[in-house]
């Protein structure tokens, strides 16, 4: 333990001082927001090593597979877990797992939560949006944000990014206090809000289906400001210290685009519109350094995007896969992005050339998150895999559910888990010393040893065997396998006739 | 089927005694002449099914060098695969030795991953590594679909194979390129139908259009190793000797596109991303691999036993002419 303790605290402290920007971007509570920050950025320096090992799992109402719907991310403040299940938003403690609060809530697609102080912003209502519901009402709205043709069994994996609501419910942005669960004031939204809420320079933001983005007093719930961006916004939406990115879903035809809005009174500062392939974009994540702020987000043509500071598109790169709309994870020097397939990317920040990529398989709908030692990806069927960021080799590999898991939150001590299946809720995972680590290089690596072995073991036997009994069975064979032919009604060889053209 | 000219020895050298019936001049019609003419009445001359899956087993088992190419063409397809970029699934090979439009269905999408374009590329650019990958592997099928034909013909004209067989593949590869996208063409109109349609227009369209290519057309590779003729007598042929009465042709179509589909989105060894398959990949592929040569080899044999019967011009319209 101590040799433990000698090896990560140097090393947190050696991740802070190269990360300056991760430090800035986070407040007071480790994980007050939606990937840790307004700037969903999914650092966790703070968060314990693996190797891990569950600590507790809680259940809440996120709801089975058929059931959830939207994006049930969990957010941590003041030693609990907070997620906005189905009809309730429900914490739980920290140390102990066990249930410290749970207020109601208008039933309506997940989204995340943000805490400020004590008090707790989410969006309700909006209707049931749940595989089930979509089902018994046989009019689903389409659950993918991109368009995949993937034969693997990532293919099914729900989406982060939902589509516009067909419900004619709206939402509605609500401000409770975590100590009492009283609501504190609530704002109606123009349509069914799928965003969440995202806090940056004084303002809780919320977006809703028909495109409109309101900005409201935290305190008080006082509008600041609301615009119009365009006809759809559905993805979580990232801010700097001026200004909230947010993704526009069009219509029907046309592209996507990537609106930066300024918080102090919503007016557009820029708007990023990709190549005309681009249907959707997924949720931002966005970095400020010294030469400004970088947005990172991916779009439905399978690629990682970065956006300067201007608007401009510094560099794009290609994924295997389509992704399901999560953000990317953003060190001091790394973009980390994962893909249907479940292959985690890990992108050079300022040239986006590919650092390496591993192929978990188990396909991804959560955002990953990069702590100093690890880059931990959620995946659909209920595991976690953290994977070196150095080397990109797959260091430990644990299952919190049998099912999606939709987020994680770290604080000091666990790395926090929201995730549907048979027992929906959130399970924690803490350090685990007895634990160890493996050093497994992706399925993606070539290993011309382990082709020609994995060949000539299958190859040799099975075509020996099939020589062997085709020779028996000609051997044994009597008559001729096709009836003989009167020879003198055979044709001519039309190769011989070729020859016989040549020569003449 | 002779077309009167003097028979001729072989050059020295050639073991094969083949001897191929030759190309008869016949007036050319439309394709959809013979699929829209009244089938051949009379008892089908086919043989049984199940007769003809044992013979098209017997055939295709009974040439050695066909069964060692088997794993060794997909070991050399993988590997240039993964060197411009596939990452798997590994189970996309299973279609490598099928029939077309099975194989365009599954190359689809590792012409997707494999040859895409670059990113916010425009214009030409964005489509044509698709295009090319896509034409790439229709003309890998194409080529080794040739060979089994030719392989099997001269397997069951002589009871042996020789360098013959490899020569003539070149003849039929224009066919089988044609079968191949024809079959492109089919899949096309059926993702209309089935974009038309919803979930059932998946089944009607993709599947139908599968079916389809399969059963029209799939005696082509055998006509075309077989007898000279142009391709698109070939076609028509083709199409003339799956609707030859009673000989369950359809069902033969169905159950082999059902059984290949299978073999494509079932959970097998390889069904995960990576480029190195484990042995049980392997194995998996070449078996199911095997299966398509198989199939092949049987239409094979089924259209050498019916060829002699096969109308040269497409049956009157008796019920019109009274």
């Amino acid at each position: 333990m101590r040799i433990r303790l000698l090896l990560v605290v140097p090393s947190l402290a050696l991740a802070a001082l190269l990360t300056p920007v991760a430090a800035a971007a986070t407040s007071d509570a480790p994980w007050p927001q939606y990937q840790g920050s307004a700037a969903r950025m999914g650092d966790a320096i703070q968060a314990p090593a693996p190797p891990y090992r569950v600590a507790w799992s809680a259940a809440t109402d996120i709801g089975d597979a058929s059931h959830a719907a939207g994006i049930p991310a969990p957010v941590i403040a003041d030693g609990d877990a907070i997620v906005v299940g189905r009809e309730s938003v429900d914490a739980v403690d920290l140390t102990t797992g066990q249930p410290a609060w749970s207020a109601p809530r208008s039933l309506g697609p997940s989204s995340p939560p943000a805490v400020v102080g004590t008090t707790v912003l989410f969006v309700e209502g909006g209707g049931d949006e749940s595989v089930s519901a979509s089902n018994s009402a046989s009019a689903a709205p389409s659950a993918t944000a991109s368009a995949s043709t993937s034969p693997t069994k990532s293919a099914s994996a729900p989406s982060v990014i939902a589509s516009p609501s067909a419900t004619t419910t709206k939402s509605t942005l609500v401000a409770i206090d975590a100590s009492t669960q009283r609501r504190i004031w609530t704002v109606p939204l123009s349509d069914v809000s799928h965003t969440g809420v995202v806090v940056a320079g004084g303002v809780a933001i919320a977006g809703a289906d028909d495109g409109t983005v309101t900005a409201v007093d935290p305190a008080t719930g006082t509008q600041a400001w609301s615009v119009d961006v365009g006809d759809h916004v559905l993805a979580p939406m990232a801010a700097d210290d001026e200004q909230v990115y947010v993704c526009v879903r069009p219509e029907t035809n046309g592209t996507a685009q990537l609106v930066a809005l300024k918080l102090s009174d919503g007016s557009e500062a820029w708007r990023y519109q990709p190549s005309a392939s681009v249907v959707d974009l997924g949720a931002p994540a966005v970095a400020t350094d010294t030469g400004g702020s970088t947005v990172y987000l991916v779009s439905s043509d399978a690629a990682l995007r970065a956006i300067g500071s201007d608007g401009t598109q510094l560099w794009a790169e290609p994924l295997y896969t389509a992704t399901s709309g999560s953000p990317p994870a953003i060190s001091s020097d790394a973009v980390y992005v994962a893909d249907q397939s479940g292959t985690v990317y890990a992108f050079d920040r300022s040239t986006g050339a590919e650092r390496w990529r591993f192929a978990t398989n188990h396909g991804a709908v959560g955002a990953p998150v990069v702590t100093a030692t690890a880059v931990l990806q959620p995946t659909s069927d209920g595991a976690v895999t953290a994977i070196a960021p150095d080397s990109g080799h797959r260091i430990w590999e644990g299952s919190v559910a049998d099912s999606a898991v939709f987020g994680l939150a770290a604080s000091s001590d666990v790395i926090v888990a929201a995730h549907t299946g048979s027992a929906p809720g959130i399970t924690a995972l803490q350090a685990d010393p007895a634990g160890t680590l493996t050093d497994v290089a992706s399925p993606t690596s070539a290993d011309p040893a382990g082709l020609a072995i994995g060949w000539l073991a299958a190859a040799l036997p099975l075509t020996a065997a099939l020589v062997l009994i085709g020779r028996s069975w000609d051997q044994r064979r009597s008559e001729p396998l096709l009836a003989p032919t009167d020879d003198d009604d055979l044709p001519i060889d039309p190769w011989e006739a070729d020859l016989e053209d040549d020569d003449t | 089927m002779s077309n009167g000219k003097k028979k001729r020895k072989r050059p020295s050298g050639s073991t094969s005694t083949y001897r191929a019936p030759a190309q008869a001049e016949r007036p050319r019609r439309g394709l959809l002449d013979s699929i829209l003419a009244p089938r051949t009445p009379g008892a089908s001359p086919m043989p049984k099914l199940r007769t003809t899956i044992a013979k098209g087993t017997l055939t295709a088992l009974g040439i050695p060098g066909l069964l060692i190419a088997i794993p060794v063409v997909l070991l050399l397809v993988w590997v240039l695969l993964t060197l411009v970029g596939f990452q798997g699934p590994f189970t996309a090979l299973g279609v490598t030795f099928a029939i077309p439009p099975v194989t365009t269905f599954a190359d689809a999408q590792v012409a997707g991953r494999a040859f895409r374009a670059a990113v916010d590329a425009k214009g030409l650019a964005s489509t044509l590594p698709g295009f090319v990958g896509l034409a790439g592997l229709l003309l890998l099928h194409a080529a080794l679909s040739a060979v089994i034909a030719t392989l099997c013909v001269e397997q069951l004209r002589t009871g042996g194979t020789s360098s013959w067989a490899l020569r003539r593949a070149l003849r039929v590869i224009r066919t089988t390129a044609a079968v191949g996208l024809l079959g492109l063409g089919l899949l096309v109109a059926g993702n209309l139908v089935a974009a038309l349609f919803g979930s059932i227009g998946v089944i009607l369209g993709l599947v139908g259009s599968m079916v389809v290519g399969v059963y029209l057309f799939g005696f082509a590779p055998a006509i075309a190793a077989d007898e000279d003729r142009r391709v698109s007598d070939i076609l028509i042929r083709s199409v003339r000797a799956s609707r030859m009465p009673g000989s369950a042709n359809l069902w033969f179509a169905i159950g082999y596109v059902l059984l290949a589909l299978i073999s494509v989105v079932a959970p097998l060894p390889g069904s995960e991303i990576g480029v190195t398959p484990s042995i049980s990949a392997w194995a998996a592929c070449i078996l199911v691999n095997l299966f398509g040569v198989l199939v092949q080899a049987t239409l094979v044999y089924r259209y050498l036993v019916v060829a002699p019967e096969v109308p040269e011009q497409p049956p009157q319209r008796e019920r019109a002419a009274r």
